[in-house]
């Protein structure tokens, strides 16, 4: 389990991360939504072009990682690095934020005009990111 | 013929249903947990934050399978999906709170479909610490809610405590159950 960075409480590392997020979601073809959450389900950052209430999605968000941890270990996979979740009309990506300091997931949503491929190598790079941020901050 | 239970545990965070599980399972627990950010609402290290699950048998033909639900509200839509799966709910309340009777309506009210259909028992934990009585404060307000359910203080740490409890709520169940009629 990740060590003792609070990312909620500095003002300059969620600030870092909103501008990050609005980049994701405004430079990625598909990209519509994205989300920091810590572990435990608060939301860090985020950038929502839907209606979605951002502390659900946080809540919800890591919820998911943690249930994808668990079967992950369950079956001798090692960790989780994502999950994927395919709705009708749009796609939820949430891959884990690779740090040492803090437990972080970032969730992706994309519409159909987003691939799964496309997304989720942007939601990985835009997580490496955030891990070189709270490295330099922590 | 093998009959299945499924027990569903709630309370407010740090009430000990972790604990509780890992106490009662036969089986290696699925846990979800992560470090706790929120410490003023309490000070654990670490915070369940999808389910927990264990398992028991009680019997030749009779298995319990144990679900266990963060405490906290931002994570209702976790109760929404096991409330519907359960027949039972153990209620676990912390002595400690500063309102235990506060806590009491808070989630016989998030869980009153269940609460309708199904058994209910409710267990104070960590009483030791505490140095009231718990029991007293949850039977006068289950009085003045018209409600009736049995309540325990229990150490969620003890299995023994925690199968007397749950041998209770599983017979309340079996009494609910039509196929299985009064024992």
């Amino acid at each position: 389990m990740a060590g003792k960075f609070n990312p909620r409480a500095s003002k300059v590392f969620q600030a870092m991360c909103s501008e990050a997020l609005r980049q994701l979601v405004t430079e990625t073809p598909g990209v519509e939504d994205a989300c920091l959450v810590t572990g435990d389900g608060f939301e860090i950052a985020s950038a929502l072009n839907k209606s979605a209430s951002a502390s659900r999605l946080a809540a919800m968000t890591s919820s998911m990682h943690a249930l994808g941890s668990a079967i992950t270990g369950e079956l001798k996979l090692k960790e989780c690095k994502s999950v994927i979740v395919d709705g009708e009309i749009g796609t939820i990506v949430v891959v884990r934020v690779p740090s040492r300091h803090a437990e972080m997931m970032l969730a992706v949503t994309c519409g159909k005009r987003g691939t799964i491929g496309g997304v989720l190598f942007a939601a990985r790079q835009h997580a490496r990111w955030i891990d070189e941020r709270v490295t330099a901050t922590a | 013929m093998d009959r299945e239970h499924v027990i569903l545990f709630a309370g407010p965070m740090g009430a000990g249903k972790t604990t509780a599980i890992a106490s009662l399972s036969d089986i290696p627990m699925v846990t979800t947990e992560a470090i706790n950010n929120d410490t003023d609402a309490h000070r654990k290290a670490t915070t369940t934050v999808a389910m927990d699950y264990g398992q028991i048998t009680m019997s030749d033909c009779e298995v319990v399978r144990l679900y266990g639900v963060p405490g906290q509200d931002r994570f209702d839509f976790m109760w929404r999906i096991f409330e519907a799966r359960a027949v039972g709910l153990i209620l676990l309340l912390d002595a400690n709170t500063t309102d235990i009777a506060a806590d009491l309506d808070h989630f016989l009210d998030k869980f009153r479909e269940l609460v309708a259909r199904g058994a209910v028992v409710i267990g104070i934990t960590q009483t030791d610490a505490a140095g009231i009585s718990g029991i007293e404060l949850c039977h006068a307000r289950l009085r003045e809610r018209h409600q009736f359910m049995p309540v325990f203080e229990v150490d969620a740490r003890s299995r023994d405590q925690m199968i007397v409890m749950l041998s209770s709520l599983v017979v309340m169940v079996q009494m609910r159950d039509p196929q299985l009629g009064a024992a």
